[in-house]
């Protein structure tokens, strides 16, 4: 994916995502519930995992990270790019240029075959099919699924799809990815294998970030973040 | 996305449940095939009395209501307007005056409906509609006049079960026999009786009453002045051909509207089971609608790709209705033609144009709300990520 096709602006300088005093205070009734503590943080390129306990924080980081939320104080940049400036459309074309999403449920889309849930944010960009065909079909063979093509999701087993959604998710060439418990709902030997395949983009100058609440994923990564209690705090 | 990716996407999304949306789009095309049918008939009548009327009958037709009545024109035309007509004749180059007296003749049974024409014997039916001919027995004569004697329209002995010889009941007193049966015209005069006019008059107790006159011109083109000339001269109705049909066309318009009322209850009906059916899709896809979002699709994207789906859904009912129009069509003209030798109904270009085009404006719509619904959807929310 060239950003030079998309409307949002694009990614400079070597930092390409950072969070400043970044917080997330939700309303419950009459009283405030802090999920994120303020946050001033750089990611580095390669693989961050983000660990914690169920109810930590960890998804409200993420769902402010890639824009879906807006913070309640603070700001996320990616590059120079504050997020929380952007139009809702805007924000989507931003993250169909530099984001690529993995979700713990591959959330295929289900009338879609492999292939095509591979081309989808190609179509999106309005890339031609012969060449979202070539460039799907070569992601496809690099996690191992060709021959698995034509198939619909629930013809795959949950190990295959959610290789195809790390297909989807890397399509687009994005510079950031962030994945959300990818291995959380896959045995071992094959999380393993979406493990591999995650890190690989990572050694290439991604950005990526994992959020696991598995500390033998986490041993995988370059840099840990801890959070408890909507506090995060980094490690290693 | 461009546009052909849009709507093979939104294709797809319909048949993901294609038991519903074939329910769906068979609701649309039942509505949309009564309403082609209903609207059809105004549209058969209208072609019918266009095609028949403009090659016969009188050029004016003068009475003293005028055609307000339709057809069964009130008999309180003095017989001596015939006499001042006649006065006129040679300033307004008038050819013939000839008096009419016409009764609508009523039953349960539709096939039974006939309109009695009372015609002096001696002007004969020729007068007014010059293409007829006898296909049995003969037209009237002037030794007819006060006679119990009739002309049956081809059509009308059919379905009143008229032969040469038969004995017709004007009333509980009064019967005629039939001396002659039409050729088949496949018009309006298939369906009518031809009496001399002292005869019906009589039966009817109505001497010295007529429904109209009717006046034909050396020159038809001068139709419009002359009628103008008598209505002011006499102080009647006078009023041509031109004249019925567009008034003709004003009735029908009404019946339209009318016919459109009922239809619209069903293309209601139908434009909520599209609601329905749309709703229920974007439920079930709430999730991958978040997807869609988190991937980078924009919210008018989803928006569209759900009105798309809606407008797909109506098109296909509509396509399908103005099909199962078609076969109803040819059912009621089936029906028709037999009752009174017409095509009452019609599948004219005007009539598919506008099924198709209310049918898309009902998917749109029906789409409108959940495609609302669908694009507003917070991420975090459709993603079940709060």
């Amino acid at each position: 994916m060239n950003s030079a096709d998309m409307t949002a602006p694009g990614i400079t300088g070597p930092t390409i995502l950072r969070t400043e005093g970044l917080t997330r205070v939700y309303p419950s009734g009459e009283e405030q519930v802090t999920a994120l503590r303020p946050l001033t943080h750089i990611f580095p390129v390669g693989l961050t995992a983000v660990v914690g306990p169920s109810g930590s924080g960890k998804s409200t980081l993420l769902n402010l990270l890639a824009g879906f939320d807006t913070p309640s104080g603070g700001r996320v940049l990616a590059g120079d790019t504050d997020l929380s400036h952007l139009s809702e459309a805007q924000r989507a074309d931003f993250r169909l240029a530099h984001y690529g999403f993995v979700f713990q449920n591959h959330n295929l889309v289900s009338i879609l075959t492999a292939q095509e849930n591979v081309e989808f944010p190609l179509t999106l960009a309005g890339v031609s099919p012969r060449e979202r065909r070539n460039r799907a079909y070569a992601l496809l063979a690099e996690v191992g699924l060709e021959r698995r093509a034509g198939h619909l999701p629930h013809q795959l087993s949950g190990g295959e799809a959610q290789r195809v959604a790390l297909a989807r998710a890397l399509v687009n060439n994005p510079s950031i990815v962030l994945a959300d418990e990818p291995t959380g709902n896959l045995d071992s030997h094959t999380g393993e294998r979406v493990l591999d395949l995650l890190t690989a983009p990572a050694a290439q100058g991604r950005t990526t970030i994992l959020i696991t609440h598995d500390r033998d994923v986490a041993a995988r990564a370059n840099h840990v973040l801890h959070v408890r209690d909507g506090l995060v705090s980094a490690e290693g | 996305m461009k546009p052909i990716d849009l709507w093979l996407l939104a294709w797809r999304g319909l048949t993901r449940r294609p038991v519903r949306t074939l329910l769906t789009t068979l609701g649309i095309t039942v509505a949309v095939a009564s309403m082609v049918i209903f609207l059809s008939l105004g549209e058969g009548i209208r072609k019918v009395f266009t095609d028949q009327m403009s090659g016969i009958g009188p050029d004016i037709q003068v009475s003293l209501s005028g055609l307000s009545q339709g057809i069964s024109v009130q008999p309180n035309v003095p017989e001596s307007l015939v006499d001042d007509l006649q006065k006129l004749a040679p300033t307004l180059n008038i050819q013939s005056v000839t008096p009419v007296y016409m009764s609508l003749r009523g039953s349960l049974d539709p096939s039974q409906n006939t309109i009695l024409y009372g015609i002096p014997a001696a002007t004969g039916i020729q007068a007014i509609f010059p293409n007829i001919r006898a296909a049995q027995g003969r037209v009237l004569s002037p030794g007819d006049e006060q006679q119990p004697v009739a002309v049956v329209g081809a059509k009308a002995a059919d379905n009143m079960h008229l032969t040469l010889g038969s004995k017709l009941n004007l009333n509980r007193r009064e019967s005629v026999k039939v001396v002659g049966v039409l050729a088949d015209d496949s018009g309006l005069v298939d369906n009518m009786i031809f009496l001399p006019l002292k005869t019906i008059q009589r039966a009817e107790a109505a001497q010295g009453r007529l429904s109209m006159v009717a006046v034909k011109l050396n020159d038809a083109h001068e139709a419009r002045s002359v009628a103008d000339t008598i209505s002011k001269r006499l102080n009647v109705e006078a009023q041509t051909q031109g004249d019925f049909l567009s008034f003709l066309d004003k009735t029908m318009k009404i019946s339209d509207a009318v016919r459109f009322g009922i239809s619209l209850i069903s293309l209601i009906v139908g434009g909520l089971a599209v609601a329905n059916t749309v709703m229920m899709g974007v439920f079930e896809r709430t999730r991958e609608f978040g997807t869609l979002r988190a991937m980078g699709a924009r919210p008018a994207f989803v928006q569209a790709l759900v009105l798309s789906e809606s407008l797909l859904l109506s098109l296909v009912g509509g396509v399908g209705g103005v099909v199962l129009g078609l076969v109803g069509i040819w059912g009621v003209n089936a029906y028709t033609r037999n009752l009174a030798d017409i095509d009452a109904a019609a599948l004219t270009p005007r009539l598919v144009l506008l099924a198709l085009g209310i049918s898309l404006l009902l998917g749109l719509l029906s789409g409108l709300l959940p495609a609302r619904h669908a694009s507003r959807m917070a991420v975090t929310e459709a993603l079940g990520r709060v």
